[in-house]
């Protein structure tokens, strides 16, 4: 048995490693590990202990965070099956690309639309949809290994990616209507 | 100095040594200080009979400074030298306070680092020194009344300070001579309190409405677990403010202009303060205060008015709660209960804008004043180890971003608010001339993309990187976000594996070396008690290592060490155990003490492993769930 550190996500938390995971389970063995390995645990303990102990929690919450998170968690189980995420490379998919163009002028329109909150909540609304169907296929495209299925798994990967920030973009608009 | 007993595992329990602890509420107007009694967590009084101290502090030229109650009685006829509300001032710069400071009857100079210093008969005091009589008042009460030294404190603050605060704050308690076991955000202190009080589990909003600060924090409470799923705020809004417009209001309707003199300006302040108090139940109150020319200025404020005055400052209060809702992405209708902390909720509007907002009843059934400083105690009561076996867990989050200083002046985020702490980023950064072997660093803290709009923390100076090529270097730099909240930064050059030096160069903070310099200054005119302090400070460091030491070979000894490495770390703990008996010599005792710490450090990161990951090898773990 490897040290700790060098374990993968699945593994820390003893979860198989798969795209469809029990979170649960997940939270449940999160919390477990985290009251044996928090630095309130280690107050009293040796410096080494303290500084292993605050290393090992932030290792855990990274985990954590990686894995509860659909984005974070498609991406991490790309990046375990051998898969180059490179952010900067845009894709070839044309109908993807001017669906990207819509949605970004969509977005402009409700940053100055008249009615921001009412035209925030429905384009949030689809793209929140829009979210939940890609994780579902992604879901199924993860089952099969194959590296044709890889390849589906990564380009949804970056449509999933492209919503999310979208999404994220409506909540600075929102964060900035306060 | 008595040593702690040690108690071999699989031997019957004996008897452990109860440390002495306590949780600290530091305020902006009043600051209390609680501990757990026979089990029962409960705010301490002081020789007066009051639970609450004022915060604030008189300084003399000729004598010590007078803390809390008597200090504010003061505060009209010697405005200059009673500093009141030293919280709005810790961890900021001078520039921030201009706008806050016209408002505040001081008269303040800059010291080197660009904090606000306050001029007083006693020189020109800081923003930590005066929060550090103010905790060396409080520690003082709790040593007399638990008959002992403080083994360790809990100190809560606003979960919206910033780093530059909570660094203050730290460096304020070190100067009192305390030792803090944990910077506890406010929010999550009331919910412990509130939450082990209630036993309620499901998701709790904490709305925290203070002197000087507002937090509001979203927590998820299940079998013990405290788990902050999001907070937000605003560290510069609370009842002062309440006052300052209520006093606002006073002076343009007895027309007085700004230029009133600062005693003047305080008595008007007391005639707010003391009318919003009495708004709480009546619905009209005369105010009287000394009009232009002497005159005296005859009035009256009815509720309604108050209200009106008022609902900007409550609507500023509602916006971080949005904000807190959506990012924990819930909304009003998965809150199980609304819970209100701090005097400012005392305002019936308060209550009624909050529980419009959240759609439900706030929980007003808690002393809003003393929930916090309880929360704190029974935190510190655990982490100082009397409570072995205990299963609260307390996971708490960072209030604002972090990020890094990129080309162009924008920030690029590096941990996102709400990330739970502790957190370590890496980043890797490269040199851009040929044979560079320094660099600089700017790290922010906020949610806006411009530097100019974050909060400037730290300047980090990388030393000592080996000179190469332009882009040959590769310099991975570490942040690491502990349990309090406080960021540190450290630095390797990867081909070379060469750590830089890290010249750290706060932007509203103290040095490390301005707080040795403000310790020794101490020193100088209380040297004793100074030297007792720190003595009894490593002796109880000590004594922590020693139990934890034994604890370790006693557990683990014999199965993960070779005979060589016992041997080294049983003639080290000797040594420790002999110079801490004699218990004199400090420098003696830190000596060994790190000797020790060396010479185990090995074996403490061999427990840790191994312990993990038996626990992780499946079974234990779910045994323990199920």
């Amino acid at each position: 048995m490897g040290s700790i550190f060098s374990k993968d996500y699945f593994a820390l938390f003893n979860l198989p490693v798969a795209y469809d995971l029990d979170h649960e389970v997940l939270t449940r063995r999160y919390r477990e590990m985290q009251g044996m390995i928090h630095p309130d645990r280690f107050v009293n303990a040796t410096e080494k202990e303290r500084r292993v102990s605050v290393q090992l929690t932030a290792l855990t919450n990274e985990a954590y965070q990686t894995l509860k998170t659909p984005l974070t968690r498609a991406r991490y189980l790309l990046q375990l099956r051998g898969v180059d995420i490179d952010d900067s490379v845009t894709s070839k998919d044309i109908a993807f690309l001017t669906e990207q163009i819509e949605l970004r002028e969509r977005l402009e329109d409700v940053r100055h639309s008249a009615d921001v909150e009412g035209e925030l909540l429905k384009l949030g609304g689809e793209l929140q949809s829009r979210l939940v169907g890609l994780q579902q296929t992604l879901q199924d495209v993860f089952l099969d290994e194959s590296p044709d299925a890889l390849e589906k798994a990564h380009r949804l990967y970056d449509e999933m990616q492209f919503i999310s920030r979208l999404n994220d973009e409506l909540d600075e608009i929102e964060d900035a209507l306060d | 100095m008595v040593l702690f007993q040690i108690s071999e595992p699989g031997e019957t329990q004996v008897q452990r040594q109860h440390h002495l602890a306590v949780g600290i509420d530091l305020g902006t107007t009043n600051s209390l200080v609680a501990t757990v009694r026979d089990g029962r967590a409960e705010t301490m009084i002081n020789a007066q009979g009051d639970h609450h101290c004022p915060s604030v502090v008189r300084y003399f030229a000729d004598k010590p400074p007078v803390v809390g109650q008597e200090a504010k009685d003061a505060a009209y006829q010697d405005p200059l030298n009673t500093v009141a509300s030293a919280k709005r001032l810790l961890g900021r710069g001078v520039a921030d306070i201009e706008t806050t400071a016209n408002k505040l009857p001081y008269e303040f100079s800059k010291s080197e680092s660009g904090t606000p210093l306050i001029r007083t008969v006693a020189g020109d005091i800081s923003p930590v020194t005066v929060s550090a009589d103010i905790l060396k008042t409080l520690m003082q009460q709790a040593e007399a009344d638990l008959g002992g030294e403080l083994d360790g404190v809990v100190i809560t603050v606003p979960a919206y300070f910033d780093d530059a605060q909570r660094q203050a704050t730290k460096d304020a308690a070190r100067l009192a001579g305390l030792k803090v076991l944990r910077l506890l955000n406010e929010p999550t202190a009331a919910a412990v309190a509130y939450g082990l009080d209630s036993g309620s589990e499901g998701v709790h909003v904490v709305y925290d409405f203070g002197g000087g600060t507002f937090d509001v924090s979203i927590l998820r409470f299940s079998r013990g677990v405290f788990e902050v799923m999001a907070t937000a705020g605003d560290s510069a809004l609370g009842g002062d403010d309440v006052d300052r417009v209520v006093a606002e209001w006073i002076m343009s309707e007895a027309s007085l202009g700004d230029d009133i003199e600062h005693s003047q300006l305080r008595r008007v302040i007391g005639e707010a303060n003391r009318a919003k108090e009495a708004l709480t139940t009546a619905d009209v109150v005369p105010l009287s205060v000394e009009g232009v020319n002497g005159s005296q200025w005859l009035g009256a404020l009815t509720r309604a008015a108050f209200e009106r005055l008022i609902e900007p400052l409550i609507q500023r209060t509602l916006r971080p709660c949005r904000r807190a809702l959506r990012d924990a992405g819930l909304s009003a209708a998965d809150i199980q209960d609304v819970v209100m902390v701090g005097g400012s909720t005392r305002i019936p509007r308060v209550r009624e804008c909050v529980g419009e907002f959240f759609g439900r009843e706030p929980m007003i059934d808690i002393d809003p004043d003393k929930v916090v400083a309880v929360g704190a105690a029974i935190q510190a009561d655990i982490l100082v180890g009397n409570k072995p076996g205990d299963e609260m867990l307390l996971l708490d989050v960072i209030p604002l971003s972090l990020g890094l200083e990129t080309m162009g002046g924008l920030v690029e985020k590096l941990v996102p608010r709400n990330t739970t702490i502790p957190v370590v980023r890496a980043q890797e950064f490269t040199t851009f001339k040929d044979g560079q072997t320094a660099m600089s660093i700017h790290v922010l803290q906020g949610e806006r993309e411009l530097v100019a709009d974050c909060r400037s923390l730290a300047r980090f100076e990388l030393r000592g990187i080996p000179p190469m090529n332009a882009g040959a270097a590769r310099i991975r730099v570490t942040f690491q976000v502990d349990a309090d909240g406080l960021l540190s930064v450290s630095a390797q050059e990867l081909t070379s594996g060469v750590e830089s030096s890290i010249e750290i160069k706060p932007s509203y903070g103290l040095t490390e070396g301005e707080v040795e310099k403000m310790l020794s200054d101490s020193l100088l005119y209380a040297e004793d008690d100074v030297k007792k302090r720190r003595l009894h400070e490593q002796l109880v460091d000590s004594a922590r290592l020693i139990e934890a030491v034994e604890a370790a070979l006693g557990m683990d000894g014999e199965g993960m060490l070779t005979k060589q490495e016992c041997v080294s770390i049983k003639a080290a703990l000797q040594s420790l155990k002999d110079v801490q008996q004699q218990g004199e010599d400090i420098a003696a005792i830190k000596a060994a003490h790190d000797k020790l710490e060396r010479t185990t450090s090995d074996f403490a990161a061999r427990r840790m492993d191994v312990h993990i990951n038996e626990a992780l090898s499946g079974k234990l773990l779910d045994q323990i769930i199920d």
